[in-house]
């Protein structure tokens, strides 16, 4: 009975780890970026750190889902996304009261979208772009301070 | 052609004001409250105004959009800045709520404390409201993102 339930155990934390899937993304040329993994089944979790240690600043924890979406949500068409829908970066590190959400497509070309709310009459785009892969700790080291979300509208 | 231009532009007004959706709830047991409008064509994009007046404690924005969770269904799914805004944590602060689906209001929040995942930090049902007229009093109740039992 408990070689059963060993065998069980070990194939359930198999299981859990083929699940799991380690994203790096670099947002340059801006200089932060994001350490995230996805788990569970379904493959709905999303976790990690949105890592600014690149601009000098602290890095943040994030969270969130993935699920499908109307393409036109992402401008680079992705229709599976990572939405890491609340991102603490303007109330963290600028004093600000305002939502701030990044979706990412990796499914093709890696592609994010930034959403805020800075009147409370409009989830709009704040910025958008394309991104990259890396291995490792951290981000290549891009030149500059510039941050992906655009605070201060 | 002038008049086809405005008879236009008032044909899109008018379907963009009735696209338009209020969504306001009170949480059971605690002070804050949603104020929130969900709009676009397909009506996805929410966005309002997390109400702590009750609380004594400033009010935030709040964004984010309806959509599915596979398995769980349809949601409205809110960025919350409170944790780093009211109490300069760097914490997600996440609301799920079922306020789009026209059945007994019930809500979720998620928080991520460690970098890992998203944990259910607290969770209850919802009282929707039309007007802030009619909207219980809950002064001197707690924020429904303050489950002692998880924040640290």
């Amino acid at each position: 009975m408990k070689k059963t339930f060993l065998v069980l155990a070990l194939v359930a934390l198999a299981s859990v780890a083929a699940s799991a899937k380690n994203y790096n993304i670099s947002l340059a040329p801006y200089c932060d970026a994001f350490e995230i993994t996805t788990e569970g089944s379904p493959l709905i979790y999303v976790g990690g750190v949105h890592d600014y240690s690149g601009c000098g600043d602290p890095s943040l924890y994030v969270g969130g889902f993935r699920h499908s979406f109307y393409t036109s949500i992402d401008p680079g068409g992705g229709s599976t996304i990572l939405d890491l829908n609340s991102d603490p970066t303007f109330g963290y590190l600028d004093g600000l009261p305002y939502p701030l959400e990044f979706i990412f497509n990796v499914s093709g070309q890696c592609s994010w979208v930034i959403y805020a709310d800075f009147t409370g009459t409009g989830h709009i785009i704040d910025n958008a772009g394309t991104c990259g892969f890396f291995t490792g700790q951290h981000a290549p080291k891009v030149q500059g301070t510039t941050y992906s979300a655009k605070r201060n509208q | 052609m002038k008049k086809i231009c405005l008879v236009l532009a008032v044909m899109a007004l008018a379907s963009l004001a009735a696209s338009a959706t209020n969504i306001n709830f009170t949480f059971d047991g605690y002070c804050d409250a949603m104020e929130l409008t969900l709009t676009g064509s397909p009506k996805v994009y929410l966005d309002g105004v997390h109400d702590y007046s009750a609380c004594g404690i400033p009010n935030v924005l709040v964004g984010g959009f309806q959509h599915t969770i596979p398995t769980y269904g349809s949601f409205l799914d809110l960025s919350d800045p409170s944790f780093g805004y009211l109490d300069g944590l760097p914490y997600v602060l996440e609301y799920l709520s079922n306020g789009n689906t026209k059945q007994a209001c019930t809500w979720a929040a998620y928080i991520d404390f460690s970098g890992g995942f998203d944990v259910l930090d607290n969770a209850g049902t919802c009282t929707y409201f039309k007007s802030l007229a009619d909207r219980a009093n809950t002064k001197g109740l707690a924020p429904s993102y303050k489950n002692a039992n998880l924040v640290k």
